[in-house]
């Protein structure tokens, strides 16, 4: 395989466009356009999403609750209304006449229970969520905003069946511990990856979240669309589309951290503030809409050596062709300095690094240039072209060692949708990337990966469909053995009734190492790690099946169990310590179950969210629980609400983690001190106006009761923090 | 439904009592202490001029050369040597009576030579130091016996008699007794 042979992929692509596309220049199309609003107060309802069931085009409501579909075929159809925290509608006999601007104004109904929604990660396009064959949990920007989330992974710590230990995402269990570098989760940013070349990891900080529509976590094996790293699923961020109308958002936090619980723990007599603020202007300059955003934040840190500062530049454009042709443009720059608390010097001190970490500290600067470019060419093919350039540079111990990295990692891609017939719809693309790294730790290394595939959706009843694909990929990683790679997967969805679905899936997926993971050449704290040129892709075969119920008005269920086999696993292993090595350790199973469950009482003034999750993650080599791996995650959030006044409790419950690196605990004093987690986080959040100005004011208190807990061995998760959050749109 | 509810408020009630605890905390600081307790008694006339009077415990015993070396030990702060009372404090004794109780605080350690010391002269002039008592087991005073203590006990019944009409031999000034 080599880049010839992907350009004739491509131009093969492109054929099939063109082609497609020129059966449609006959055909006469109609307009369905109107506004969206609120049942209860007649307010436009921006951000809503519209469907035409049964075909592949939709749109969302503009600012002021606008919307308008283009080509559609004349003929009758089902229009497909949703948002979060409105009932769906489907709006039915919705008749489309060639050549004409068909008017359709559409009330939504408040809903007690938010189900229902479009999704659209799953399958590369846009379905609502009966249609779907895996579990998708959402996060809204609501959420956001009351949480005052700096960076996304504050939201992700409230979703059914995610744990994080620190900032590497756990979906189901599938991830434990991997000394930041490789990640079972693979990040996107409206669907274009959003992985480090170098190390592979998750970078949160470079997601800004006040541009943040929702987030879309699919759990379970995804590689038969996404390829490597989507193995325990994908968190995918979806930004907010750009306004009509001139908007300046700004959004001003404050807060510091409260004294350690234990007197014992108090290590500074000064307070620790945390602090930031944001401000983004839009603007639409005949077809062109553009954002321009800048933030600053900053967070003392509430142990000795881990402040952190970043600035965060970000703009986006996007540019309408013609009402089907768009063409969508980010650029993101950050540039943090952090300090780095790597483990405490023991549970009597444990706000304190040892003496030899003082100083320690990481700059790092990240940039990203990314486009995607979306045809409508008909009502049943569709084109996209993404692609990403995702720079890196990083430096630690700055003063001392001067380790540096740089990486540049692009991906670009080429997807369509093509529904041939009624009753199958094909989604299909070619993606390469190339990674880039240079390093005082990882060398010089290049990594190549190209990929295609394909994915027929194939409606056999009204409420049975059949999702069948697969995913070819070939990689080659510096000196490492090239890999080909063939990812499966077969997808049930049913729904017999409105209220009730089903689901089955089951899919290979893998994950190749990353540089940092076959390259690290480094000392770090008394560790020496080496590299390992043998490393293989990680490989795992998942199955889940699942139910949807919604119980009454109030009350919706869904449950769902689940397994994976894994074989490869990569892990971090001292062979000779101190020498520790990146190693094909073992083999694992991971079954499950999860249920959750959204409530609502009071006419909505009270609504209740649960989810537990039991893990049974064992090393099939070892026959014992896999590292870094709790078997209970039990979460609870409510909001209760009244006149312009919410207040919010959630609680997160994670059992302790069994089971951890023996040798990597020789370095750490008192490593064995861990136990279960229990965290209350509350906020009070209000709308109200002020000298005609519309502000939203949230006050946070994190880790309300002080509980003290590790996410990662010596580490002292935050203590109690309270935060005052102001934001206006104007 | 009302009891739906009903039942998600205790849960939740629940986790958030639970939740009341605050997980991990510093190590207690617990005082262990452990050492040797026992009983000097006294026999014959207490020497008139007796300025200092105390207890000692040595790791080392072979290495004695004079009470100086002792001393200077003692003075150094090492913990070869451990003296009681402390030198900041009063003296054994000087009251003169029959016998007199003590619980001595010492680190966990091997003690081969436990006695008492005393002196008509300043704390620091070692010229003037005598021992005149030792601990020995099975005997009076002589053969020093080593006592063991462990972490978190005191060791009993380390009894050690004063007879100033028969003093134990001085282990400084013949290198037979040492061993």
């Amino acid at each position: 395989m080599n880049f010839i042979n992907i350009q004739n992929q491509f131009k093969i692509l492109i054929s099939l466009v063109i082609f497609v596309a020129s059966l449609s220049f006959a055909q006469q199309y109609g307009i369905l356009k109107g506004t969206v609003t609120n049942q209860e107060n007649k307010q436009p309802l921006p951000s809503a999403n519209l469907l035409i069931k049964g075909t592949l085009i939709g749109t969302t409501t503009d600012f002021n609750g606008n919307y308008s579909i283009q080509k559609i075929r004349p003929g009758k159809y089902i229009l497909v209304v949703s948002m979060i925290g409105f009932r769906k509608e489907e709006i039915k006999e919705v008749i489309i006449e060639a050549g004409k601007e068909n008017v359709l104004d559409i009330n939504l109904e408040p809903a007690a229970v938010q189900v229902g929604q479009v999704v659209i990660t799953a399958g590369k396009r846009e379905q609502s969520f009966a249609e779907v064959s895996a579990t998708v949990s959402v996060i809204d920007p609501q959420t956001f905003q009351r949480r005052n989330a700096i960076t996304i992974d504050d939201a992700l710590r409230q979703v059914s069946g995610v744990s994080l230990i620190e900032s590497q995402v756990s979906i189901r269990g599938s991830s434990g511990y991997s000394k930041g570098v490789g990640s079972r989760t693979l990040m996107l940013v409206d669907g274009i990856p959003l992985l480090t070349g170098d190390t592979g990891e998750l970078v949160f900080e470079s997601v800004p979240t006040f541009n943040v529509d929702r987030i879309e976590i699919l759990k379970g094996a995804a590689s038969a669309l996404y390829g490597s790293g989507a193995m325990g699923g994908i968190v995918n961020v979806l930004t907010k589309e750009i306004l009509d109308v001139p908007t300046t958002y700004v959004r001003l936090y404050g807060g510091f951290y409260d004294q350690p619980y234990y007197p014992e723990w108090k290590w500074s007599s000064e307070t620790q503030f945390i602090d930031g603020f944001y401000i983004a202007h839009s603007q639409k300059f005949a077809d062109l809409k553009t954002l321009f955003a800048v933030s600053r934040t900053e967070d003392d840190g509430y142990r000795q050596n881990s402040r952190w500062q970043r600035w965060n530049l970000y703009s986006r454009s996007q540019y309408q062709f013609t009402p089907s042709k768009n063409l969508k443009l980010a650029l993101n720059y950050l540039e943090q300095r952090r300090n780095n608390f790597l483990y405490w010097r023991n549970l009597d001190s444990a706000l304190i690094p040892p003496a030899d970490q003082l100083g320690d500290r990481v700059i790092s600067k990240r940039f990203s240039a990314s486009s995607l470019f979306t045809n409508i060419v008909t009502d049943r093919f569709t084109y996209s072209i993404k692609g990403i350039w995702y720079h890196t540079d990083w430096r630690n111990d700055v003063e001392v060692m001067g380790d540096r990295s740089i990486s540049n990692f692009m991906d670009a891609e080429v997807q369509f949708n093509y529904q041939i017939f009624s009753d199958h719809i094909f989604t299909g693309g070619v993606q390469a990337n190339y990674n880039r790294v240079r390093s005082d730790i990882f060398g010089r290394r290049t990594g190549i990966n190209t990929a295609f595939y394909l994915q027929d959706e194939y409606k056999m009843l009204d409420d049975l469909r059949f999702t069948v694909g697969t995913r070819f990929d070939y990689s080659k990683l510096d000196s490492l053995k090239s890999q080909f790679q063939i990812n499966p997967k077969l997808g049930v969805a049913f729904s017999n009734d409105p209220l009730t679905s089903f689901r089955f899936s089951v899919g290979r997926a893998f994950r190749s190492p990353s540089v940092g993971e076959a390259f690290t050449s480094t000392t770090a704290s008394g560790i020496t790690v080496i590299p390992n040129p043998n490393l293989k892709p990680e490989k795992s075969w998942s199955f889940e099946t699942g139910i949807n119920q919604t119980v009454s008005e109030n009350i919706n269920v869904d449950a769902s169990i689940f397994q994976s086999e894994y074989d490869n696993l990569i892990e971090a292993k001292f062979v000779t310590p101190p020498k520790a090595q990146f190693i094909n350790v073992t083999r694992a199973r991971i079954q499950g179950l999860e249920v959750s469950a959204k409530t609502s009482f009071f006419e909505k003034y009270f609504l209740m969210n649960l989810s537990y999750t039991y893990l049974k993650p064992m090393d099939r080599v070892e026959n014992d629980i896999l590292r870094f791996r709790s078997k209970h995650l039990f979460y609870v959030n409510t909001v209760m609400s009244y006149w312009n006044m919410e207040l919010g409790i959630d609680f997160r419950y994670i059992s302790r983690i069994e089971r951890i690196d023996k040798e990597f605990a020789l370095y750490i004093v008192d490593a064995e001190k861990r136990v279960p987690t229990y965290v209350v986080d509350t906020y009070i959040s209000s709308i109200f106006k002020f000298g005609g100005v519309p502000l939203r004011t949230s006050f946070l208190i994190k880790n309300l009761l002080q509980y003290n807990y590790v996410e990662l061995i010596g580490n002292i998760a935050p203590i109690r923090s309270f935060t005052l959050s102001i934001e206006t749109t104007i | 439904m009302k009891v739906i509810m009903k039942n998600l408020l205790i849960i939740l009630l629940f986790f958030l009592i639970i939740s009341c605890d605050h997980g991990l905390a510093p190590p207690p600081k617990v005082k262990i202490e452990q050492g040797i307790a026992g009983t000097i008694y006294y026999k014959g006339k207490f020497p008139d001029s007796l300025k200092e009077h105390r207890l000692f415990a040595a790791k080392m015993f072979r290495k004695f050369r004079s009470m100086n070396e002792i001393m200077s030990l003692i003075l150094s702060g090492s913990d070869s040597i451990q003296i009681y009372p402390s030198i900041l404090q009063s003296p054994l004794s000087l009251t003169k009576e029959d016998s007199i109780k003590y619980k001595f605080v010492l680190p966990p350690a091997l003690y081969r030579y436990i006695a008492v010391a005393q002196t008509s002269g300043g704390i620091f002039d070692s010229s003037k130091w005598q021992i005149v008592g030792v601990y020995s087991r099975d005997t009076v005073n002589w053969p020093p016996s080593q006592v063991l203590v462990g972490t978190g006990y005191f060791v009993d019944s380390v009894n050690i008699t004063v007879d100033y009409n028969n003093p134990p031999p001085q282990p400084f000034d013949t290198s037979e007794r040492e061993r």
